[in-house]
């Protein structure tokens, strides 16, 4: 585990750092998906989270989710190509649960990569301390809330 | 499928602040979607494109957030805001007038060529 501003954050995830998304292999060729604590500690009480509806494409960089929340109105955006296999039901009904456990019963989306280099720029293992510490020092998280 | 959004604001009045909550709040939903937003603010809510007007209005009394934060995130969200050419005369503005988010002017031949397009889904406000 890595600490990142008094949260663990688990070291076998995949983090993209420029949008806040953490990605988890399953066995099934799945990939869960996740907003980090950080983005929605930024972010506040997320009142709606909706997702891509299943079975839709989408592209790197583009939004495969929305939340809304009492700070920031904006979209999770996706690291690579792929499509939304499934959403966090108990998510749409209970926002909040990404406010409670981001990590657990707060992930939103099960996606399939277009390809098998998907991870190919995203962070993981010992890496991702330093990683979220450099994010963390250069306020790159300013231009989502100001 | 139908990506862009023309939200028209000419009946909504910066005199009554509640009124200008959903339009933004749409703008800024849509755009996070990835939908092309366009938000022409015409009529008497053209004022809220004069750089100081939307800073000053709160939509819930006692709440920091003002209508210039709402426009902000929508923008932010990729929104692009115009102002109609009209306003500039009726307010006594020029174009410097207008806040940074505000991409420049459209037009009523502009703006109802994409309400008249496949292009577009409308809302007005």
């Amino acid at each position: 585990m890595a600490l990142i501003g008094g949260k663990e954050y688990p070291e076998h995830l995949y983090y993209d750092l420029d949008n806040q998304v953490w990605y988890e292999p399953l066995a099934d060729g799945s990939i869960r998906a996740g907003f980090t604590p950080i983005a929605i500690e930024l972010a506040g009480d997320v009142l709606v989270f909706t997702p891509k509806r299943v079975g839709k494409p989408f592209e790197a960089q583009r939004s495969f989710a929305t939340i809304e929340c009492g700070k920031w109105i904006g979209a999770a955006r996706a690291a690579f190509d792929g499509t939304v296999v499934a959403a966090n039901e108990a998510l749409e009904r209970r926002p909040k649960l990404l406010n409670d456990d981001a990590f657990g019963v707060g992930w939103m989306l099960l996606v399939r990569a277009a390809t098998d280099a998907w991870r190919d720029r995203l962070v993981t293992g010992s890496q991702v301390a330093p990683a979220f510490a450099g994010w963390i020092a250069a306020e790159a998280y300013k231009g989502r809330t100001e | 499928m139908i990506r862009k959004l023309l939200i028209v604001l000419v009946n909504t009045d910066p005199r009554n602040p509640e009124e200008l909550g959903a339009p933004f709040y749409h703008a800024a939903v849509a755009a996070a979607m990835d939908y092309e937003v366009d938000v022409i603010c015409a009529a008497t809510a053209g004022k809220l494109m004069r750089k100081g007007v939307a800073q000053a209005i709160h939509i819930k009394p006692g709440h920091a957030k003002t209508v210039y934060d709402w426009i902000r995130d929508a923008h932010n969200n990729g929104a692009r805001f115009w102002a109609c050419p009209a306003n500039l005369d009726l307010f006594d503005m020029t174009e410097a007038d207008l806040i940074p988010e505000c991409k420049g002017l459209m037009g009523a031949a502009a703006m109802l060529q994409n309400i008249m397009s496949d292009d577009y889904r409308v809302l007005t406000y």
